[in-house]
């Protein structure tokens, strides 16, 4: 078993979507930043939705890459939604304190609600 | 190393764990259990052909923690503390290019998990894990990485193991050590 990422990327009442399913690792988090960097290039967004329902792992290389597009946005009205987020990925994201900064959601209508 | 604990080095160039091989791990693993002793399970870079990603590296290590590890939250905490150290070691040990040999063993018995690398970098040394005592909580990781940008990978290693040690021995290893009650 390979452990790939992923990723689908598109636009949507003014947020950048994206969904990912796999891996995320210090293998694939190059991928994952160059891809939301072109696709957020393209949608000019401060509003990102993540569907991870098919998020397997993430380790620091991945929550740096969130954290980085937190800070980023934080200022200019920006909000990072996660959909249906396994409890081993969010228990990461739990571990360094970092789920303060993002918004769980458990379908697209409700992410869509939160923007 | 105890007489009674059982030793394993696997490799293969495909698939690391046949089917044979992890009904022999679990017999053994039982047996160890009963006789209060180890079982360990060991790989090496050299192993494979290089170049060895650090990602085939976790794989290889999901089917070795897999095979006793049912319960996912700690497989996963697991795999987050080896992707830390190892990218870590790889860091701190190696200089860019060079191709890492590092050694990993594990070694399991009733109550806990060890988990050895070894490397061989000169750089080696260079890997200061006092450094993560800086950190006294979650929320103070949190500010401190939107503040610096770092520290997070061996804070999450001190978060999820039990025990953590770094050993530099000159011309021989580096050696870093996690454990874990399960």
């Amino acid at each position: 078993m390979q452990e790939e990422l992923k990723m689908n990327g598109w636009q949507e009442n003014g947020a950048a979507c994206f969904s990912l399913v796999g891996y995320v690792n210090i293998e694939t988090a190059d991928s994952l930043l160059e891809y939301i960097r072109s696709r957020s290039a393209d949608i000019k967004s401060s509003k990102f939705i993540f569907d991870v329902t098919g998020l397997e792992y993430v380790s620091s290389a991945g929550i740096k890459i969130f954290m980085d597009l937190y800070d980023k946005y934080k200022f200019s009205g920006g909000k990072m939604i996660f959909i249906n987020m396994k409890p081993d990925v969010k228990r990461v994201f739990d571990l360094v304190g970092f789920m303060k900064y993002f918004i769980e959601a458990s379908s697209f209508d409700e992410a869509m609600n939160n923007i | 190393m105890n007489q009674n604990n059982a030793e394993y080095h696997l490799f293969s160039g495909s698939s690391l764990l046949e089917e044979d091989t992890k009904n022999r791990l679990a017999e053994e693993y039982e047996s160890v259990r009963k006789r209060n002793s180890k079982l360990s399970i060991s790989f090496s870079t050299r192993d494979f052909s290089p170049p060895v990603k650090l990602g085939f590296l976790q794989q290889k290590t999901r089917e070795v923690l897999a095979l006793f590890i049912d319960n996912k939250i700690i497989l996963s905490d697991l795999l987050i503390a080896f992707e830390e150290a190892a990218a870590n070691i790889i860091e701190h040990s190696y200089s860019a290019g060079e191709e890492p040999v590092i050694d990993f063993r594990f070694l399991f018995d009733n109550s806990m998990i060890t988990i050895i690398i070894d490397d061989f970098g000169k750089k080696g040394g260079d890997f200061r894990i006092e450094n993560t005592g800086r950190f006294s909580s979650p929320e103070d990781i949190g500010e401190n990485y939107l503040k610096t940008g770092g520290g997070m990978g061996l804070f999450l290693i001190r978060r999820i193991m039990d025990k953590i040690s770094y050993e530099v021995k000159p011309g021989e290893y580096n050696r870093f050590t996690m454990l874990k009650h399960i």
